[in-house]
């Protein structure tokens, strides 16, 4: 490249930034399997309307965002969708059709779109046969498995201080692969290539002569291409920008992705590839034909006819409320994650005891912290991912000996770590076989009944089990020789404490008439051999279990200090009442409780109640996911041990149903719900409009809890809809990669996003429904259309189409916000 | 122990192996359509099979190998009979408890692990079939037999390799085992014909009498058939360069990874322990197959070092460890070998269907170690301390180290390994009693290393024979070159982790992408033999 071609792609790099910018925004992020947190995987794409959105992924990836029409065929046929559902679907849609036209439509496929944006490895493939994409994909997938690695390879990467960009280029500048695969001047290519990567992708683009119109469609595929690795990168991203720094990896990687196109375009020039390519390149400018057009109309119309069977059950439910509680105090009052899971157990546990209130609540229960386990260097997340933790909490040992257990424990996993190195290592790994290799016939034994754990619980590794009890995270500052970080600040200093456990009561509408134990109950799976297991865990505590967090916020409850502070402000808080922190197990529905030994002793019998309570919750929780487990015909008793089974079998690909289903989010006061049988389907937030001064709660409801729930929401949408490629296919294959990144699908190929299909499936049938969330809120318009109006994402959700929104009036009437100011009785 | 119990030996051992067999041929359609009952059946079956193995092993600990026919086919051309009938000797048993038991775990396994899967019937049928075949190859009396055996083994395994037809990199992998396979069932059959035509017989009792009555040098037919047998089991044993399909079959669900590598691939090391009584002769195709293993081990856990995803790293250390059983077998240490094929079996069987778990290393809680790394001196110390204590052990045990020079290679690897936990353990923990306790682990290891060894040892008196004096002739050179080959490993091992210079760089990356060799014979099949393609559009994956 001589001085002009610099300062001409210099030129271009500035006009091309943007674009640059906007393709990568355009990828979701994917977070890390040691702490799996469900993502919109259209979340770059929410500026979007739904059916644009649908329509640009089509010309690119060739699937739409709707199901297949043998899907709503079914659900014609079954009932589920009905010709009442059809007639308001089109009227909410504005179409002109007729119910009776989009019945017979339903009989013939949608017009699959035809490829749009490719890259020049598909161009190729269809030009000269062969598996350029494939090898493509594994070459770059290979490279950036190396280099993000956290810990899988013995030796690592030479070239990780380097950007990705920069590895790849000393990489490739000796890698034999294209070579053997026939490309023969690759390496001294790659030596040629702009050594900036923004440079690189205008000189690719200039070469490849995509023109202007097609450009950000052109790199919003190419990394689509790679879509697995450039959500990693986009959630590196993400990461550096929560901690006020930048990560440019996506680019690099759209780089990389695009030197392989220019240098397979530039190497195999024949006629016939660059007249394809050109003619590609035109053809995915067309807009979409008039008949792809009609099919997405009645794609739309059915989506919405299934959404509106949903929502008029939910609606019916509403406006018949149960009768309010009496206004006596009561027994308990036990808050719940929103997760969809609680529903169920809340439901279970307001029926066994109508003494007991419940609430909903996000499930890190509105602190901030990061949680160091005890003996731990660094520490983990516990908040929703959009926020910074702002406490950094360690443990401590009830009864004093912190100091021998921490040692102990450090002690223990260092040398499993060693003896893992024996393992591993090229000079050991054989005598390790002969010396140790018959202990795994016991193993397979014992691990193949669920006797034994395959490896330690990342739990409790290090501490022995008598032990365990006696850990728990602490309020106090930890002096500095105990803990082994390398931080100063510990604890939640003393003046903190009144205002967040103020800012905490009044988001959960608890400010007066406290039960005489209030329980905080988190939630958690226990699965094993699970390389999601994360996933299952509670997703407002940044993919970790919600234990920390309640125990936490218990500790600040029974502060007598705080209680001090609260009455000042007007939160009288009884003598006798008591915050307990538990563990809903959404496994086994089995709720653990935490530091019941510092419970006092006139609170012995309403303990005692209380876990019987939570035991018959648990039994009739059991009961009602039975049927979806396949347990439907055993009796009660053998219910219980086959989930408790299911919660130890290494070969358990369905361990529990997580989310599935989920289609609502309801932010109103219980009573409005309690007379309904939810199904484990919605999101339950506890919100008295009353109660918000200024609609300060109302405002976070709508930014944060709603906007995870459109997360979830999406995942699942996604990963049912187009599962190859919003999804992580098949969980029988699945191949963990980088040690705790993510997971391949076989041998290779990209890093896989979303779920798997065991979570989606059940080998007949898709257990979960792909509709939009509903969300339902009780609270005036003007507040809702005044928050909407004052966040983008917000707006954007709801106008967008990525979700519903319906106001519950005063009388348990729904309207449907149709547009700003204008909401439709429902 | 009254004789009565042995002379049910025969029908116990084939009970296994019929038992399968009858479960498996269910039709496919039937076993779809009621994949309960034919998980349970394949469940059953297997559990069955492993309590027949172990009524089975009993009975043999009293008795001497034991040879019983059925029926028999003259075979025309003189070169003996195909028949239908058992040998059972300790290798036999020890094979049989083995992989009925991995075959029972795995069906186990799959029960959960493939619940819904329209095809799960036929999974376990194919499941089924394959332990079926397996069974069948390793209480074989005749060679015809057990190689009909060998190549079921292999076409049923191609239906469960192939068990996602509909995934074009499934598709590819078990084309390139089946051109393996097929190469390596044509040696097998030659080798065969080449020993039936020597000796005139096929079956093992009486091939092993007429070997044990020859005198003088090996018949040119039987040096032949030696060297093909080397081929045969390299090729099963997915030895260097023909290791592509082993590495790329966790396109498979991982059940059936964990029962190819658990129980399929060392029927290679099986093959060679089998046949000692020719292999043992022939120096030329035991000095082979100690190269041909010695390069692989080298290599592939090189490879294994740098790989970066879990089923991926397993499968390079399978390779590696083949490649560990044949240079054992090669240089004649064929109770070590079976000692190894036990146990890699149950540790790789355990390591695939726990490689969900990797996860779980990494939410423990992550502690920062003050590990400085380690110098040379301290290499060099843990290897003298870690050397004493092989010998002083081994001269417990009653090692003989002059008489069996081989030993001695096989005490430098221990010593090597076992100095390495040492480092790890001292310098990962840092501290006196870390030293100490570095220094008590690895003395149980070596103890346990010796006390297995000597258990098989003694198993195998008399199942084997030992390396004649001629076969022995090249180990002046082998065990050296054994010696230099582990020596090197473990500088090469500190090499790549140290410092960075261009060499290293260069070095990392030809052994993270496996050599290459794979690419290009991909590229190569692509061209004669192509899977089909995944159309562009649902190409997600």
């Amino acid at each position: 490249m001589d001085m002009t071609d610099a300062i001409l792609v210099k030129e271009s790099t500035a006009e091309l930034d943007p674009r640059i910018d906007a393709a990568c925004a355009r990828i979701a992020p994917l977070w890390p399997l040691k702490h799996f947190v469900a993502v919109n995987p259209f979340f770059g794409l929410i500026d979007h309307s739904f059916q644009d959105a649908s329509d640009t992924l089509a010309r690119i990836t060739g699937s739409s965002l709707y199901m297949p029409r043998a899907y709503f065929r079914e659900q014609l046929a079954n009932g589920r969708i009905t010709h009442e559902n059809i007639e308001q679907a089109i009227a909410r849609c504005g179409s002109r059709l007729d119910a009776t036209a989009v019945e017979r439509a339903l009989a013939i496929e949608a017009p699959q779109p035809k490829m749009g944006m490719a890259s020049v490895s598909e161009v190729l493939d269809r030009v000269e046969g062969g598996i350029w994409t494939t090898f493509v994909t594994e070459r770059i997938s290979l490279h950036c498995a190396a280099y993000f690695d956290l810990g899988q390879a013995m030796v690592g990467m030479p070239w990780r201080n380097l950007s990705l960009y920069a590895s790849w280029r000393k990489a490739a500048a000796i890698d034999r692969s294209p070579a053997m695969m026939g490309l023969d001047d690759f390496r001294a290519a790659v030596v040629k290539l702009p050594a900036e990567p923004r440079a690189a992708i205008a000189w690719a683009v200039a070469e490849l002569g995509v023109p202007d119109a097609a450009v950000e469609r052109y790199l919003h595929a190419a990394l689509l291409s790679i879509g697995g690795w450039a959500a990693w990168a986009r959630y590196l991203r993400w990461q550096a920008e929560l901690a006020g720094q930048c990560d440019d990896s996506i680019v690099d990687l759209l780089a990389i992705r695009l030197m392989w196109d220019v240098l397979l375009f530039k190497e195999k020039s024949s006629a016939a590839l660059v007249a394809r390519w050109r003619e590609m390149l035109a053809a995915s400018m067309r807009p979409p034909s008039a008949k792809r057009q009609a099919a997405a109309e009645i794609d739309r119309i059915l989506l919405d006819a299934m959404e509106i069977g949903f929502q008029r059950s939910v609606i019916a439910g509403l406006a018949n409320p149960a009768l309010s509680l009496p206004a006596a105090r009561p027994a308990v009052q036990a808050a719940f994650c929103i997760d969809v899971r609680s529903e169920v157990f809340r439901r279970s546990l307001e029926t066994v005891a109508p003494a007991v209130q419940t609430i909903g609540f996000a499930g890190f229960f509105g602190i901030f912290i990061e949680h160091v386990p005890l003996g731990a260097s660094a520490g983990r997340t516990h908040v929703p991912v959009i926020f910074n933790p702002g406490y950094r909490i360690y443990d401590r040992v009830k009864g004093g000996d912190d100091a021998t257990l921490l040692e102990q424990r450090r002690q223990r996993i260092g040398l499993s770590k060693a003896w893992k190195g024996f393992k591993l290592s090229a000079s050991s790994c054989f005598s390790f076989v002969e010396a140790a290799g018959l202990s795994y016939g016991p193993k397979l034994l014992s691990d193949s009944f669920g006797w034994t754990r395959p490896v330690p619980d990342p739990n409790s590794q290090g501490i022995a089990r008598q032990d365990i009890e006696r850990i728990c995270p602490t309020l106090e500052a930890v002096p500095q020789t105990q803990c082994c970080t390398h931080h100063a600040d510990s604890g939640i200093p003393q003046d903190d404490r009144l205002g967040h456990a103020e800012r905490i009561l009044r988001a959960m509408a608890m400010t007066d008439n406290f039960g005489r134990l209030v329980l905080l109950a988190g939630h958690g799976s226990t699965t094993v051999n699970n390389p999601h297991a994360t996933g299952l865990d509670c997703g407002a505590c940044a993919g970790q279990t919600g234990e920390a967090s309640a125990r936490v916020v218990a500790a600040l409850m029974n502060d007598p200090a705080v209680r001090r502070g609260l009455r000042e402000r007007g939160i009288a808080i009884p003598e006798d009442t008591w915050f307990l922190a538990g563990l809903h197990d959404t496994t086994t529905d089995e709720l653990r409780l935490y530091d019941t030994d510092d419970v006092p002793k006139v609170l012995t019998q309403d303990l005692a109640q209380l876990r019987q309570w939570l035991e018959q919750a648990g039994d009739l929780a059991r009961m009602k996911r039975a049927a979806m487990l396949g347990l439907g015909n055993l009796p009660d008793h053998r219910v219980e041990a086959n989930v408790r089974q299911r919660s130890r079998d290494w070969s358990q690909v369905r361990p529990e149903w997580a989310l599935a289903n989920n289609a609502a989010f309801i932010a109103a006061p219980r009573p409005r719900t309690a007379g309904m049988d939810l199904d484990g389907r919605a999101f339950l937030h506890e919100y008295v409009w009353q109660k918000d001064e200024g609609f300060k709660i109302l405002e976070l409801i709508m930014t944060a809890p709603m906007v995870v729930g459109n997360w979830i929401n999406m995942q699942y949408y996604g990963s049912v809809v187009d599962n190859p490629r919003f999804g992580s296919g098949n969980k029988v294959l699945h191949n963990i990669v980088g040690g705790a990144i993510g997971v391949l699908e076989g041998n290779g190929g990209d890093l896989r996003v979303g779920l798997p299909l065991q979570s989606l499936h059940d080998g007949k049938r898709w257990v979960h429904e792909p509709l939009r969330l509903s969300v339902f809120i009780e609270a005036p318009e003007a507040a809702m259309d005044d928050i909407i109006a004052r966040h983008d994402l917000v707006r954007q959700l709801v106008e967008n189409g990525w979700l519903h929104l319906f106001r519950i009036g005063d009388d348990g009437a729904a309207y449907r916000r149709v547009a700003a100011t204008d909401w439709q009785g429902a | 122990m009254p004789p009565t119990l042995s002379s049910y030996i025969p029908a116990l051992v084939l009970f296994a192996p019929a038992l399968l067999w009858g479960v498996g041929f269910t039709p496919a359609s039937l076993a779809n359509a009621r994949p309960r009952l034919m998980v349970r059946m394949n469940i059953g079956a297997a559990w069955l099979a492993f309590a027949g193995a172990l009524v089975a092993a009993v009975a043999h600990l009293f008795d001497t190998p034991h040879a019983w026919t059925l029926f028999s086919l003259a075979l025309p051309g003189d070169i003996g009979a195909f028949s239908i009938g058992t040998y059972v000797n300790s290798v036999t048993v020890i094979m049989l408890l083995l992989v009925s038991f991995v075959g029972a775990i795995v069906s186990r396994y799959a029960r959960n692990y493939l619940d819904g899967d329209p095809n799960q019937g036929r999974f376990h049928k194919w499941l089924t079939l394959t332990l079926a075949s397996i069974l069948t190859l390793i209480v074989s009396g005749n060679l015809l037999m057990f190689s009909l055996a060998w190549i079921a083994t292999s076409l049923c395994l191609h239906q469960l390799l192939m068990f996602y037809r509909e995934r074009p990199a499934a598709v590819l992998s078990a084309h390139k085992k089946f051109i393996a396979s097929r190469i390596g069932d044509a040696s097998l059959l030659l080798a065969i014909f080449l020993i039936g035509s020597t000796l005139h017989t096929l079956e093992f009792n009486e091939i092993f009498e007429r070997m044990a009555a020859l005198e003088g040098a090996l018949p040119a037919g039987l040096q032949a058939a030696s060297l093909l047998i080397v081929v045969s089991a390299a090729l099963k044993s997915a030895q260097f360069p023909f290791h592509g399909w082993l590495i790329q079959v966790m396109e498979a669900p991982t059940p059936v990874s964990a029962l190819l590598h658990a129980g399929i691939v060392n029927a290679g090391a099986f093959l060679v322990i089998r046949m000692s009584p020719i292999m043992s002769h022939s120096g030329t195709a035991m000095a082979a197959l100690a190269i041909i293993g010695l390069v692989t081990l080298a290599l592939a856990s090189m490879v294994m070092l740098t790989q970066t995803s879990i089923k991926v790293s397993l499968a390079w250390s399978t390779t590696a460890q083949m490649g560990f059983m044949l240079l054992e077998c090669g240089l004649g240490l064929y109770s070590l070998a079976m000692l190894h094929l036990v146990a890699h079996s149950l540790y790789k069987a355990h390591a695939f269907l726990a490689s969900g778990s990797g996860v779980d290393a990494f939410r423990a809680p992550v502690i920062d170690y003050e590990s400085k790394g380690f110098r040379f001196s301290q290499l060099m110390l843990a290897l003298i301390i870690a050397g004493g204590m092989t010998v002083g052990v081994g001269a417990a045990f009653g090692v003989t180290w002059q008489q069996q020079p081989t030993l001695i290679a096989a005490g430098t690897i221990v010593a090597i390994a076992v100095s390495q936990l040492m480092l790890q353990t001292a310098t990962l923990l840092g501290n006196a009693a870390a030293l100490l306790r570095a220094v008590g682990l690895s003395a149980v290891v070596s103890i346990a290393y010796f006390i297995l060894h000597a258990l098989f040892d003694h198993a195998l008196h008399g199942s084997v024979l030992p390396l004649r004096d001629a076969a022995g002739a090249s180990h002046s050179v082998l065990v050296p070159l054994t010696i230099a080959a582990f020596v090197g490993l473990l500088l090469m091992q500190q090499f790549i982790k140290a410092a960075r210079s261009n060499l290293r760089d260069t070095l990392y990356l030809h052994l993270y992408n496996g050599l290459y060799i794979d690419v290009y014979i991909t590229r190569l099949l692509q061209r004669v033999w192509p899977a089909p393609l995944q159309s562009a559009h649902n190409q997600g994956a």
